[in-house]
C-alpha cells in the first residue's frame, strides 16, 4: 500500500506528464524533425561503417563514400604495384638491369617498400664496386 | 523503414518529450530546449544505437545531461560578461565529488521565480519549483521520480556516484516538501 509521499509523486509524475501531453503542435512537429535527423543520420553512418547490409538493412555493397575513398585508393596502388610486377617478370628470357629499363623490378620493389632512399643508393653503389672487383 | 532504424525511432519518441521538458526546465526557453534535445538524439543515435536497448535510456540522458551542462556553461561564460549573474551560489555539497559549478546553477539567466511562472504560460506552480531548484537536484529528481531511472542508471546518466544521486534526490525532495504537500491527497 502506496504511503502520503508515494501518491505526492504520483501525483507530480501526472502533472509533469500532462505538461507534456500538452506541449503544443509546432514544437511537437519540430521534434519530430529532430527525431528523424537524428534516425537518418544514424541510417547514414550505418551505411559508411559495415559492407553490404547494415544494422539498418539498407545495402551498400561495400561502396560507400569515405570506405571508397580510402580502401579504394589502397587497392588500386597496390593491384598497380602487382600488375606492374607481373609485366615485368612475365617477359621470357629478359632479365632487366639498372641499367637497360627505366622501370625494373628493382626499381618497383623499391618502390613498394618502406626502406630510405639511402639504402639503395648504397646497394647500387656496393653491387658497382663487387661489378668492379670481379672485373678487376 | 528497416527495424533497427523503427526500434531507435520509438525509442526517441518514448524519450524525446520529457527530455525537451527537462531541457526547457534547465533553460528556461524553447528554442534552446529544442536544440539541446535535437542534439542529444543525434549524438546519441550516432554513438550509442548499438548498445543494447535496456542500456538506452541511461546513456540518452547521459548524452542529453552532457548537452546541458554545456549549455549551463556556456550561458554562464556569457552570463559573466553582461553581469548578470550576481545570485549567491546554492549549497549542493555533494561529500563524494569534486566541486562542480553545474550543482550550483539555479537558473542560468538569474530569473526569479516569478519571471520563470510567467514564461508563455508553460511553468505551473510544480514547475516553477522544479525550475528553481539547483541543476543537478532537479534532474536527479526526474530522472528517478518521472523517468523512474534506478539508482545506479541515473549514476550513470548523470556522470556521478550512486551516492551522490541519493543526496541530491533527498534534497530535491526536501526543496520539494512544500510543493509536495500540496500534492498529497
Amino acid at each position: 500500500m502506496k504511503n502520503e509521499h508515494d501518491l505526492a509523486l504520483d501525483a507530480v509524475r501526472a502533472r509533469l506528464d500532462s505538461a507534456v501531453d500538452e506541449l503544443d503542435v509546432s514544437t511537437t512537429e519540430r521534434l519530430r524533425a529532430s527525431r528523424r535527423r537524428a534516425v537518418d543520420a544514424a541510417m547514414a553512418a550505418d551505411r559508411g561503417r559495415s559492407g553490404a547490409g547494415g544494422r539498418f538493412g539498407l545495402p551498400t555493397f561495400g561502396f560507400s563514400p569515405f570506405g571508397l575513398r580510402a580502401g579504394g585508393l589502397a587497392l588500386a596502388t597496390g593491384m598497380l604495384v602487382l600488375a606492374t610486377v607481373f609485366l615485368l617478370r612475365s617477359q621470357p628470357g629478359v632479365v632487366p638491369t639498372a641499367s637497360e629499363s627505366p622501370v625494373t623490378v628493382e626499381r618497383v620493389d623499391i618502390l613498394a617498400a618502406e626502406q630510405g632512399l639511402e639504402f639503395y643508393h648504397d646497394l647500387e653503389f656496393i653491387q658497382w664496386l663487387e661489378a668492379h672487383q670481379h672485373a678487376g | 523503414m528497416p527495424t533497427a532504424a523503427r526500434t531507435l525511432d520509438r525509442f526517441l519518441e518514448s524519450v524525446e518529450r520529457r527530455a525537451y521538458y527537462m531541457a526547457r526546465l534547465a533553460t528556461g526557453n524553447e528554442q534552446d530546449a529544442l536544440d539541446i534535445t535535437q542534439d542529444a538524439m543525434t549524438a546519441f543515435a550516432l554513438k550509442y544505437a548499438d548498445k543494447p536497448r535496456d542500456s538506452w535510456k541511461p546513456l540518452f540522458y547521459k548524452v542529453q545531461q552532457n548537452k546541458i551542462r554545456d549549455w549551463i556553461r556556456r550561458e554562464r561564460f556569457r552570463s559573466r560578461f553582461r553581469g548578470l549573474l550576481g545570485r549567491g551560489r546554492a549549497q549542493d555539497d555533494d561529500p563524494t565529488q569534486a566541486p562542480d559549478p553545474m550543482q550550483d546553477v539555479p537558473d542560468p539567466q538569474g530569473r526569479t521565480p516569478e519571471e520563470l511562472a510567467g514564461i508563455n504560460g508553460f511553468l505551473g506552480d510544480l514547475q516553477t519549483a522544479l525550475a528553481t531548484l539547483p541543476h543537478r537536484r532537479r534532474q536527479v529528481f526526474l530522472l528517478r521520480a518521472w523517468e523512474g531511472l534506478s539508482v545506479g542508471e541515473t549514476a550513470q546518466a548523470m556522470g556521478c556516484s550512486e551516492g551522490a544521486v541519493k543526496a541530491y534526490y533527498s534534497r530535491a525532495l526536501a526543496d520539494l516538501r512544500t510543493i509536495l504537500e500540496e500534492y498529497t491527497p
